[in-house]
């Protein structure tokens, strides 16, 4: 059949969907969220360049820390996917890394790079309200980033490379029904955020 | 329109069968009539119809036990163990335009794709894509019916004037050859049937064959690819391919994943999923089926009118050799000159008229879904693995000869 009228504007129609579909978000900034990456996804834009939203990280994880970004994570990102530390603790054991089709993951090395950097939330921390009740991530920590002073949790910034096990680990928080809200003592956060402060 | 043809394709092939029984002797009528018989009852067939079912929930069975298990097997966007995996390619050039790809394991992944695609044509589109599966179980039988053509007239009319050149050709064979039956005379008459019956769009395609339907099938065929009339395969999920590649190449990530029917459908059971067993709630379990409602209810002819994977795999399976439909022409009912049996044309999902490769839609089409074969009263159309060079239609591919002739 030949090109009808019809189909050139369904082409069109379709065409133009996609590119305001593009630019809105080009607009809306994406590269700019600051959810938390599996590993080597660390540069946003680099990330969401290469992510094909395929799932096979998140399937592959033996430690169920990846998650899928959700709506509420924002349109753009749906589908991607992100550090979940409710769910599990990085072990940086690159099973992400080999099966990502695109290489958008890769391996990085844990006593220089970073996943993200723990946060200590006082309004949530159980050390905060009785100093020295609770030093978990203290005891927990793999990467000895976490130490206890007068009582209260403080996180090491360079020794910190995002592992999450202290969020994992982590008393505060635990028993909600739906995981996908609230947050913890301590929460891990990218390292632009944490800047940003 | 298409479902009244199809109720009355057998009907057809019943009366035609009967016309038969008075002309010729009492055996051959006999056998037509129970052709027509199992014409009629091919509805009933429809075990690769299952089993293409089965698959595609079986997808999400594979999908499923990756979520249970970690597998890392992977979803329809990428399928594999470990490293290597076919990506889905759409995807993965997207990805390559936007500047994503970081290593050369992202081309593996196209390369495997690419020449899956070669290998097993549009199988993917029959066989594993969700998409079907899920309008299939939530919206019954009735929406997939075969939304090839909005010029449905157009495609009727030139089914009616093929199949009226056909019936014309049969009542003319048959009434020559009750008066002549001297040898020559037959060959004669079968060789001008043939060439009616295989050029039998009504449209003059080749001025050289339009006065003697004398020529030869091979040389009709060659006049004919010189003078074929140019029937565009380029519809309009090219512009939406185009549209997706360039967008993303501009906003710097795959834009058409967003939207893509096939992640979100997979998202969507993996959100569920995860709602299901870890009391994970998201707008995400309204947001994702919204699209795709929008997407697949709205518009109906996503598949063939907007789908770009399938544009990718039109465009790379027109490499594709093996698993083609391919009738035997001794057996064909319309081609034998027995019926005016239009059956597998009248089921095929992609609108692919076997009976002449010149038709609306390439042979290339083929979703490798195996309608055709279920459907054929008399069991003559195979998919054999490498395409047979004798005994069986050649229309699909030219020969040697024939490629020689079209180049002096």
């Amino acid at each position: 059949m030949g090109i009808t009228r019809r189909d050139f504007l369904v082409a069109g129609v379709s065409a133009a969907a996609l590119a305001a579909c593009g630019s809105t978000a080009a607009y809306a900034g994406v590269g700019t969220s600051s959810l938390v990456r599996p590993v080597g996804g660390q540069d946003e834009t680099t990330f969401l360049a290469g992510c094909l939203r395929c799932d096979r990280c998140r399937s592959v994880c033996p430690e169920n820390v990846i998650d899928l970004a959700h709506a509420e994570d924002g349109f753009f990102e749906m589908r991607t996917p992100k550090m979940n530390f409710h769910l599990g603790a990085c072990t940086f054991c690159n099973k992400c890394v080999d099966v990502c089709p695109t290489g958008v993951l890769h391996a990085i090395d844990p006593s220089k790079d970073k996943l993200g950097i723990a946060e200590i939330r006082p309004a949530q921390c159980v050390a905060y309200r009785n100093p020295g009740s609770c030093s978990k991530c203290a005891e927990v920590c793999p990467y000895d980033a976490c130490h206890i002073q007068g009582g209260y949790p403080v996180i090491d910034d360079d020794a910190c490379n995002g592992c999450g096990t202290c969020v994992y680990d982590c008393p505060a928080l635990v028993l909600t029904a739906v995981d996908s809200t609230g947050e913890r003592g301590v929460e891990v956060v990218t390292v632009a955020e944490h800047e940003r402060g | 329109m298409t479902k009244n043809k199809a109720a009355a394709a057998p009907e057809q092939a019943k009366a035609s069968a009967a016309e038969d029984a008075s002309a010729t002797p009492a055996k051959t009528a006999g056998s037509a009539q129970s052709k027509a018989a199992k014409a009629a009852k091919g509805d009933k067939r429809r075990s690769t119809d299952n089993l293409r079912l089965v698959c595609g929930l079986g997808f999400f069975v594979v999908v499923g036990i990756g979520l249970a298990f970690n597998t890392g097997l992977g979803t329809t966007d990428s399928f594999g163990w470990q490293t290597i995996a076919a990506a889905c390619p759409v995807g993965a050039i997207e990805t390559l335009l936007a500047g994503g790809i970081q290593a050369p394991v992202a081309l593996v992944c196209l390369a495997i794709t690419v020449v899956l695609v070669l290998l097993f044509g549009r199988a993917a589109c029959g066989w594993l894509c969700p998409v079907p599966v899920v309008r299939r179980v939530f919206g019954g039988k009735k929406a997939v019916a075969k939304s090839v053509s909005d010029s449905k007239e157009e495609e009727a009319a030139c089914d009616a004037q093929k199949n009226a050149a056909v019936k014309a050709a049969i009542d003319d064979r048959r009434a020559k050859l009750a008066v002549d039956t001297s040898p020559a005379a037959r060959a004669q008459i079968e060789r001008e049937f043939s060439a009616i019956i295989h050029g039998a769009c009504a449209t003059p395609h080749c001025a050289e064959c339009a006065g003697h339907t004398t020529c030869s099938q091979e040389t009709m065929r060659v006049h004919d690819r010189k003078n074929r009339i140019k029937v565009s395969h380029y519809d309009t999920r090219f512009a939406v391919l185009i549209g997706a590649l360039a967008s993303s190449a501009i906003a710097g990530f795959p834009v058409f994943c967003l939207v893509c029917p096939v992640g979100l459908t997979v998202a969507t059971f993996i959100a569920l999923w995860r709602f299901i067993t870890m009391n994970q709630g998201t707008w995400g379990l309204i947001v994702m089926p919204v699209i795709l409602i929008v997407e697949l209810v709205v518009l109906r002819k996503w598949c063939h009118r907007l789908c770009p994977i399938s544009a990718f795999f039109s465009l790379v399976g027109k490499g594709n050799k093996t698993l083609r439909p391919t009738v035997d022409e001794k057996k064909c009912l319309r081609l034998n000159g027995t019926a005016v049996c239009n059956r597998c044309h009248d089921v095929c999902p992609e609108g692919i008229d076997l009976h002449d490769p010149r038709g609306l839609v390439a042979p290339t089409e083929c979703i490798k879904c195996a309608a055709c074969v279920d459907a054929c009263p008399e069991s003559c159309i195979t998919m054999p693995l490498f395409p047979k060079r004798t005994g069986a239609s050649q229309a699909t591919t030219l020969t040697d000869k024939e490629e020689q002739c079209l180049t002096n």
